[in-house]
């Protein structure tokens, strides 16, 4: 009984301190389509400032948006459509939004039927499973409005929480073809076919910056912002297939 | 007369009862009462409702049949053998879901271990499918039947089937008249777990399953996608798990450990 008592107190203790290491960690929240990028760009900036660490918290932007506005405490969001930002902006909290970067659809097909499917005719004829971003995400709003345009019924699509997930999805062949962005398909390393004639290219979103209303690293949150606009930031955009604003 | 708690026993229960109960009223207190009908009778709750009390109930009956045989062989086992089956057997129970959603993909997925056999043999393709959430929530359900079965069989009186026997039933005779009646609320107790367990399943149907609306978009699953866009049908449909819920194990009361 007494250990059980002092195992308790000691793990309690424990897990509420964190390790001490949330005080003074800088807490970034980010859309999953923009995880490479942010992981390369934590790592540039914990070498620039190597007494800060970066904690990141990688979702799609729905669900970091629900976060938000149920309490979770981060010093900078960003996210994959400027409609996701506005709900935190008109609650107050975040400041200013800025645009980092731009990022449009890419129609991806499985390693196994990339050889084979090559239009969207082919998408509409052929009984395939499809997967896509939830409707409510800055991938799912971008989809669905993608897929009426050309007349590709989604119904039976399996809708993925993030965009991630669908890349998963494809590059496993678990699904024979996926609705991402384009820069999912530069980062991917899978044979994916890309229907590139499309036409989903047309259908961009951009991606804003915001440092939170009550954060407490302020400063360290504007230099971190800053990362994204310097060189080797968006040098690491471009790279992952983004475009700059 | 029961014999007294110490009170500092007492006071830790009462602290320990509104710690647990203070997420579910924090829950109670969001839902939009007035607005639950209109919210309940949406097409995309009305569907998930619909596939997700099909779905359960179908597991539950897999459970059932697959568990209710691995019970009887556990109850007469004893010593490593038993523990290793029985751990075998109630994994699931602990394992995370998404676990064992991928194991599942692995065995019975397009690329699976079985899947692309199943594909090429009988053009049977599970994922994304109502039928492959039937086997996610049984997969995750069937321990709940081996576990109340089995204990329901180890507190069986042995003498019972031993004179069924003596009189000349056969084993199976004895089985189906004899025990199978007399561990009736072990059964029922396991079933009801399991269609309980079932209708809540989340991680292993989105893992192999996905989330298609109307095919495979179970109430769980429609309350995580509701979350992020229409937070008070994510309510509303918290609401009727947790009803469910309540009313089931309420109604189990102590079935589910046999009594004394």
């Amino acid at each position: 009984m007494r250990l059980l008592l002092v195992t308790a107190t000691v793990l309690t203790s424990v897990v509420l301190n964190g390790c001490g290491s949330g005080s003074h960690a800088l807490r970034v929240f980010v859309a999953s389509s923009l995880t490479e990028v942010a992981q390369h760009l934590a790592e540039e900036y914990e070498t620039r400032y190597p007494n800060t660490d970066v904690e990141l918290n990688i979702a799609g932007s729905g669900a970091l948006v629900m976060q938000m506005q149920e309490g979770a405490e981060a010093d900078v969001v960003i996210l994959a459509s400027n409609s996701h930002m506005d709900q935190l902006r008109e609650l107050g909290l975040v400041l200013g939004p800025k645009g980092i970067a731009q990022n449009s659809l890419a129609v991806i097909v499985s390693p196994q039927l990339a050889e084979s499917i090559n239009s969207v005719d082919d998408l509409r004829h052929r009984d395939l499973q499809i997967a896509v971003c939830v409707k409510s995400s800055p991938c799912g709003a971008l989809a669905f409005a993608y897929a009426s345009s050309v007349g590709l019924n989604l119904a039976s699509a399996t809708r993925e929480s993030n965009v991630k997930a669908v890349l998963a999805k494809v590059e496993r062949d678990e699904v024979d073809v996926g609705i991402v962005y384009m820069s999912d398909v530069r980062s991917s390393r899978a044979q994916l076919g890309h229907l590139e004639t499309a036409g989903a290219d047309q259908y961009s979103t951009s991606y804003p910056l915001a440092v939170t209303a009550d954060s407490k690293n302020k400063r360290k949150a504007q230099d971190f912002a800053a990362l994204f606009t310097d060189e080797v930031g968006q040098s690491t955009l471009t790279r992952f297939g983004f475009q700059l604003p | 007369m029961t014999p007294q708690l110490p009170r500092l026993l007492r006071l830790a229960a009462f602290v320990a009862v509104a710690v647990v109960a203070a997420p579910l009223f924090s829950l109670l207190w969001r839902i939009p009462w007035s607005e639950l009908p209109r919210l309940l009778s949406t097409e995309v709750v009305a569907d998930a409702l619909f596939l997700s009390l099909l779905t359960s109930l179908a597991a539950a009956l897999v459970a059932l049949l697959i568990g209710i045989p691995i019970a009887f062989q556990l109850s007469r086992m004893s010593g490593l053998p038993a523990s290793t089956l029985r751990a075998v057997a109630t994994l699931p129970m602990v394992l995370p879901p998404v676990v064992g959603g991928a194991a599942l993909l692995f065995a019975f997925g397009r690329k699976g271990l079985l899947g692309e056999t199943l594909d090429n043999a009988a053009g049977l393709v599970l994922p994304y499918t109502p039928a492959g959430v039937v086997i996610a929530n049984a997969f995750v359900a069937t321990p709940f039947v081996v576990l109340t079965i089995e204990s329901g069989l180890r507190a069986l009186d042995p003498r019972y089937e031993l004179a069924a026997a003596a009189l000349g039933a056969s084993p199976l005779r004895t089985t189906l008249r004899v025990v199978l009646p007399m561990i009736r609320s072990s059964l029922v107790a396991g079933a009801f777990l399991a269609w309980a367990r079932a209708l809540g399943e989340f991680g292993a149907t989105i893992t192999f399953a996905g989330n298609v609306p109307g095919r495979t978009q179970t109430l769980p699953l429609a309350v995580f996608v509701a979350m992020e866009a229409d937070r008070d049908a994510a309510l509303a449909m918290s609401l009727v798990l947790v009803f469910v819920s309540l009313v089931v194990l309420v109604s189990l009361r102590d079935k589910w450990w046999p009594a004394r």
